[in-house]
């Protein structure tokens, strides 16, 4: 079964377009010198043919030192495709060629005919795959010849190479474009823009100087990675510093991406720093391009051994008291680490030239730890200030149920007041009244000084003064008219037996505000008082009690047809004065008005409002 | 034919200054004398009474259930509340379960029949404050919050007519009876008419009112 499926998968994969082009793993070699021309063109004679395995490589030494221009040759490299019986258009493709610029020919009968020469774009040939396509008059069978120029000794490094149908062959050029070109082009841009972000925040909070880094650290891998992906100067001299700066970069990426580590853990090592700010600035110093050496390998390999000492530190430290965010960076540098180990073997042609440059792809790693930690860190502020939210609403509350509590409690000791100075006032006027009536009462009684006739008129009055308290507690709704009326039920029949006739005169009042419990007692004392003289002195017949609104005022009138009496004779009694009082307690006037036999008017002006 | 009165006080002094008043009138009759709630009740039930008077505040419960009964089992039946003075919000809550006057604890022997005569002749007594409390109570609604809905008025609430209006506003105002009268050019018995035709009002008026807070509150079907 398995055998079946394996050959279904197999048929699959032949019917595919990808099965047409062939890949060859060796190729007839043939090295020919280069004349002063630098030409130098493949064989016709078999016999210079060699066949080798590809990739055909000499590595690069870790230092070279420049033996002056020596003889120059060129590495032909023969291939052919039998074709797949159809006119379809052919191509050769080079997944990498290190050297100097490649040249493509092909054979037409028995004369080699040049197709390409890389000329015009040799500085970016070491990352850039080659797809040439072959004129359509060239088709099947083909033979072509892949030449490599190189000098005298010097590391150069041709791929296994590819020949077939351009459609098939610009699909595998094209992926290794994006593997080598494209993807470390886009998240260079994503990391920059991110870095842009960081910036912003860390101009908001200088403090937190991880963001600074992890800016720093977007920014500069783009810059570091710039080579991948760019067009390199066509001036020699611009070229030179361009690749300093990309060679500088990489020791100026790991000195930002260890501080973030640092700074992020909350620690500082102020030693290593400086140390490791020293070897970026003697790393610079002595790749400048005007020294006669070339150093770029020994430079990558003085950055690994820095990047393998402070990697050793950070994952000692995340291994003994490190977040989990610190882990996750330490992994990431591990990991880029390995990738620059891989990279340094790849730049130095000790492994195949098909592999692919890893270290853009580590940058993404370490900068997605970065974004990671700085995330979490941010979550956590985020969660931090919730919380204390959170435990800020729990004591308002708790501030709230307090406050309520004690504002309940104040409204207790207010009501118990209230009830403490009604009790007061009540008692003052039970004591005044009431109670003074029945002590008299009691004396007359056990003196045998009243009649019985006086016995039942002192309790009467006695009885009075208490319904009189009680009226004023009564919910007259703040109407003078209607508390006035009460107090003509309470004495109409004093006013009866006396035979005092009563004229009562009410206009319509406006409610009185102020008119409480306290202040009705005070009016109805003051009138029972007033009417109480009326029966008493006045020996009048007819006793007027009017109200009216006059002049921002209530009048309140009692006024008599008695005997009166001249003010300006007598001294005003107790009675009087009393009342009085109790006019001035209420925020009023009293005036009387009397003469000899011209009967006596009481007038008591109340104010409308309580502000009065 | 006499007036037949039924007197349920637990003040015995009162009891029985009240059917000696009573004995005294050629044209009344104590029917019953009662202390408590349950010998009332069933002296009102026994004997059937032209005229109930009633303490409110009994030993074993409420005078203004045994009010409540005399007016829905006895119509012809009224009902006199005693009450010591100054107790117009009791007078209030037992006008609306059927009394039509009260009467004070401390008024006199005579004072008592002759207001037994007043009532049964159709006038009923009425203080300022009790005037004033019935004039809001016919004014506002019955549920005076602003977000209540609004209410349809009930063609079986009934409301006071101007003249019933006028006299409660006097009576407020503390005039009397005999001084309303010539105001309104009416006779002093028409006045105080008027006033047991308001009290029969306030006990439609509440009772209207109850259904349609039960309604309200769901305790009653549509």
């Amino acid at each position: 079964m398995n055998s079946r499926w394996a050959a279904l998968a197999l048929v699959w994969l032949s019917s595919s377009s990808f099965a047409q082009a062939t890949h060859h793993l060796i190729a007839d070699r043939a090295i020919v010198p280069l004349d002063a021309a630098g030409q130098g063109p493949p064989p016709l004679d078999s016999a210079r043919w060699q066949p080798v395995a590809m990739p055909d490589v000499v590595t690069r030494p870790v230092a070279v030192l420049p033996d002056g221009p020596g003889r120059r040759w060129m590495a032909w490299y023969r291939v052919d495709w039998a074709g797949d019986g159809k006119a379809t258009s052919a191509a050769v493709y080079v997944p990498r060629a290190i050297g100097q610029p490649v040249q493509v020919w092909r054979l037409v009968g028995t004369q080699w005919q040049p197709v390409f020469d890389n000329e015009a774009d040799r500085r970016e040939q070491w990352n850039r795959p080659l797809l040439v396509s072959l004129p359509p008059a060239s088709v099947q069978p083909l033979t072509v010849a892949v030449g490599l120029p190189f000098a005298d000794g010097r590391f150069h490094a041709m791929s296994s190479l590819w020949l077939g149908p351009l459609a098939e062959l610009r699909e595998r050029a094209s992926w290794r474009l994006a593997l080598h070109l494209v993807l470390p082009q886009a998240a260079s841009l994503a990391m920059a823009s991110l870095g842009l972000l960081s910036f912003a925040v860390w101009l908001r909070r200088r403090k937190e100087l991880a963001y600074l880094y992890f800016a720093a650290a977007s920014i500069v891998w783009p810059l570091r990675n710039l080579h991948h992906f760019i067009d390199l100067p066509r001036n020699p001299l611009v070229a030179d510093w361009f690749w300093w700066m990309t060679g500088v970069s990489v020791s100026g990426v790991m000195l930002v991406m260890y501080l973030f580590a640092f700074r992020f853990d909350r620690r500082r090592f102020p030693k290593t720093e400086r140390g490791f700010v020293f070897f970026v600035i003697v790393n610079g110093l002595a790749t400048l391009p005007f020294w006669p050496y070339d150093s770029l390998v020994m430079q990558h390999a003085a950055n690994l051994a820095a990047a393998l000492f402070v990697t050793v530190l950070l994952g000692s430290l995340a291994w003994r008291s490190g977040s989990r965010e610190l882990k996750v960076i330490v992994a990431a540098l591990v990991v880029s680490l390995g990738f620059a180990v891989h990279d340094w073997l790849l730049l130095t042609l000790r492994i195949s030239p098909e592999s692919i440059y890893l270290l853009p792809y580590g940058s993404m790693l370490v900068i997605g730890s970065f974004l990671h930690a700085a995330m979490r860190r941010f979550a956590g502020a985020i969660d931090e200030v919730e919380a204390t939210n959170n435990r800020l609403a729990d004591k308002l509350a708790q501030r709230e149920r307090e406050i309520e509590a004690s504002h309940r409690q104040l409204r207790r000791i207010e009501s118990e007041q209230a009830v403490l100075i009604e009790r007061q006032r009540l008692m003052r006027d039970m004591h005044d009244g009431v109670g003074s009536t029945l002590i008299a009462t009691l004396r007359g009684v056990e003196n045998g000084a009243l009649s019985h006739e006086g016995v039942a008129d002192m309790l009467r009055a006695a009885i009075e003064d208490l319904r009189i308290a009680i009226d004023s507690l009564e919910p007259i709704e703040h109407d003078l008219a209607t508390l006035l009326a009460t107090l003509r039920t309470r004495v109409g029949r004093r006013l009866d037996t006396a035979g005092l006739r009563l004229l009562w005169t009410m206009d319509d009042l406006p409610p009185l505000p102020w008119l409480d419990a306290t202040q009705a007692l005070q009016v109805l004392r003051l009138i029972q008082e007033s009417l109480t003289n009326v029966i008493k002195h006045a020996g009048a017949r007819t006793v007027g009690i009017s109200a009216r609104v006059s002049g921002g005022a209530v009048l309140v009138t009692i006024n008599d047809d008695g005997r009166g009496f001249d003010p300006a004779l007598s001294s005003p009694g107790r009675g009087i004065v009393n009342m009085q009082h109790r006019a001035r307690l209420l925020g009023g006037r009293l005036e009387i008005k009397s003469a000899a036999d011209q009967g006596t008017a009481v007038s008591l002006l109340l104010p409308l409002s309580s502000a009065a | 034919m006499k007036l037949r009165v039924l007197i349920v006080d637990d003040d015995s002094a009162l009891r029985s200054a009240f059917s000696a008043a009573l004995a005294a009138a050629p044209d009344m009759q104590a029917v019953g004398v009662a202390a408590d709630l349950a010998e009332g009740t069933r002296l009102l039930r026994a004997t059937r009474p032209d005229v109930l008077l009633v303490d409110l505040g009994l030993p074993d419960g409420d005078g203004i259930s045994l009010i409540r009964e005399a007016a829905r089992t006895l119509p012809d039946c009224d009902v006199l509340v005693v009450t010591v003075f100054g107790d117009e919000r009791h007078v209030l809550a037992s006008i609306e379960a059927g009394a039509t006057g009260y009467l004070l604890k401390d008024a006199a022997a005579t004072e008592i029949v002759e207001q037994l005569r007043v009532l049964r002749s159709g006038g009923s007594p009425i203080s300022a404050v009790i005037a004033r409390q019935l004039l809001r109570r016919f004014a506002a609604p019955p549920d005076p919050r602003a977000d209540a809905p609004m209410r349809a008025p009930d063609p079986k609430a009934p409301l006071l007519s101007p003249r019933e209006r006028e006299v409660l506003m006097l009576c407020a105002k503390g005039y009397s009876y005999e001084e309303i009268a010539p105001l309104l050019d009416v006779s002093r018995h028409t006045v105080t008419s008027f006033v047991k035709r308001i009290y029969r009002k306030l006990q439609v008026h509440s009772k209207t009112e109850a259904v349609y807070e039960a309604r309200r509150m769901g305790f009653l079907d549509e």
